[in-house]
């Protein structure tokens, strides 16, 4: 793996503005890394090559000028393919939509843009971003690095890769039900769900108008600050999107953790993780109790109910979403979404009012727990990534779906719209990355970051690599 | 008030069919039949949630700017 795409989007922007690299160095070693290793993992479903060049080129002579636009200038990135791309195929791997090609880009595509970025290509999701593993895509499923056998989480299974990789230095995802955390978890980086109105839905396909977050997917907490900074802000074309001033989500993200109150749920999060996973993110927590947090065990009554009204939720609204498709040419959609739309038709609006009901019903436990911590700790999902073709995991000695384990823990902050970040905590004895889920209160970006970054000050986990990179790098480690 | 029935897959076929314009076979009102009956379980458990005074988090609010 060459040395300049290994680093994190903070060194690279540094040796960018100090003219130390230039983009077009930075992005063709992207590009090369994406040629050795995309074809075994499948995260890129187009690479713009040309067009990556030609934008990287045009950064080196912007800033060579002294036009320099911030720490996103130059830092060549990738889009999940729900995020409309002007005159770029934007498929949402679905052949629904096999040779659309937008007429404008998402706005948190334009905002990148205008941030500097350059943008190699389009990433695999799970089709609609319908899935919590992305194996079900019209451009086959995403591969995990870690063990090329197993899903990596989704939807943004493709982000999660080319991040691990270095195929890209920083990805945009989304989540809905755990869509970027899921795949953070499984593969091994960091991804944030930011508060749900922080950034602007305009332009990314939905999956669910009223729980749907996009958010970035990268190597290290701070990536995450300085690509989410260039999210944040209200956008008259999603007027969900909130009103509000962003603090500078990288500053003050070095202050530490000393005599923040952590809170560890007593039931719930826990309750249905693998052992393993369990005892990985404690051992997380108590890294962070060594680091000066205070941690002390919180309630959230009614949480039990999260995957009902979740449920509930992404049937009706995906339904609704895709009805003309669904009812003119549903053999376009994969067997997977498929079966969901039909379930959506049995969904009564009672339901799903109660099921929206519900929401600031949780969002009340939350809110009370929040009165005596500062952030919450947990495990972002119960289980370890599984081989793609299997259904059904043992957890304690249960048999679970892999679907529905894979929503438990991160389902309930779509519901209750709160920021929640996954860093890699460990990996289990078998080679498998774990990730620890900490959650912060409404538009409280700042604070969840700040403890993610003072965690990663502390251990390696996030500088990982898989297997698969030593094995392309001539017999060099990693 | 009597427990609701279970939801037969004769029912979900009727459902897809006139009202949701779509139809399917009766084997896959079966397969759903079984998914759905696990659902009205946890539906069921939402319906009793002690919430009725809480109006659900949507608002339809006129856009301000017309100009």
């Amino acid at each position: 793996m060459t040395d300049l795409a290994d680093k994190p989007i903070s060194e690279l922007a540094e040796l960018i503005r100090s003219r130390r690299a230039s983009p077009v160095e930075v992005t063709s070693a992207y590009l090369a890394n994406i040629a050795k290793y995309n074809a075994a993992v499948n995260a890129f479903v187009l690479v713009t090559e040309e067009e990556a060049l030609r934008q990287a080129r045009e950064a080196e002579a912007e800033i060579q000028r002294g036009d320099y636009r911030g720490p996103l200038h130059g830092i060549p990135i990738a889009h999940k393919d729900i995020y409309c791309t002007k005159g770029v195929r934007t498929t949402c791997c679905s052949r629904v939509l096999a040779d659309h090609v937008p007429d404008r880009d998402a706005t948190v595509v334009r905002q990148w843009r205008e941030a500097g970025t350059v943008m190699l290509g389009k990433l695999n999701t799970h089709e609609f971003a319908y899935g919590t593993r992305n194996t079900s895509s019209s451009f086959g499923p995403a591969r995990n690095p870690w063990d090329l056998e197993r899903h990596t989480g989704g939807s943004s299974g493709g982000s999660a890769s080319a991040v691990l990789l270095a195929m890209c230095a920083g990805a945009t995802g989304s989540d809905s039900g755990g869509s970027i955390r899921m795949p953070s978890a499984a593969t091994g980086v960091s991804g944030i769900k930011p508060t749900y109105g922080l950034g602007s839905r305009h332009g990314v396909f939905p999956l669910m108008w009223t729980m749907d977050h996009p958010g970035p997917m990268g190597r290290t907490v701070l990536d995450l600050a300085l690509m989410l900074q260039s999210m944040a802000g209200f956008d008259p074309h999603d007027r969900t999107t909130v009103q509000r001033r962003y603090p500078n989500f990288a500053s003050g993200i070095e202050l530490g953790i000393k005599g923040v109150r952590i809170g560890v749920p007593t039931r719930y999060f826990y309750d249905e993780a693998d052992e393993e996973v369990e005892r990985v993110v404690r051992k997380a927590i108590d890294t962070l109790r060594e680091a000066g947090a205070i941690v002390s065990e919180v309630e959230l009554p009614h949480i039990e109910h999260a995957g009902a009204a979740s449920a509930v939720l992404h049937l009706a609204e995906a339904a609704a979403y895709h009805d003309d498709t669904y009812r003119a040419t549903p053999e376009l959609f994969t067997p997977e979404t498929r079966r969901n739309l039909e379930l959506g038709q049995y969904i009564l609006a009672k339901d799903y009012l109660q099921a929206q009901r519900y929401r600031s019903l949780l969002g009340q436990s939350f809110r009370d727990a929040f009165r005596t911590v500062d952030l919450l700790a947990t495990p972002t999902i119960t289980l370890l990534a599984s081989k793609i073709e299997e259904e059904t995991v043992r957890i304690r000695g249960k048999e679970r779906s892999v679907h529905l384990s894979m929503l438990h823990n991160t389902e309930p902050l779509d519901l209750t719209g709160l920021p929640a970040l996954s860093v890699p905590c460990g990996f289990s004895k078998s080679g498998l990355p774990i990730g620890l889920q900490l959650i912060g209160p409404p538009f409280h970006e700042a604070r969840v970051l700040r403890a993610g970054h003072a965690y990663q000050q502390t251990v390696d986990w996030h500088l990982r690599r898989p297997p698969l990179v030593s094995k392309a790098s001539s017999g060099k480690d990693a | 008030m009597s427990e609701p029935e279970a939801v037969g897959s004769s029912t979900l076929k009727d459902m897809a069919a006139e009202l949701a314009g779509r139809p399917i076979t009766p084997a896959v009102a079966d397969e759903h039949a079984v998914v759905v009956a696990e659902l009205m379980t946890q539906i069921r458990a939402l319906r009793e949630l002690p919430i009725k005074e809480l109006p659900p988090p949507l608002a339809f609010a006129p856009e301000e700017d017309w100009a």
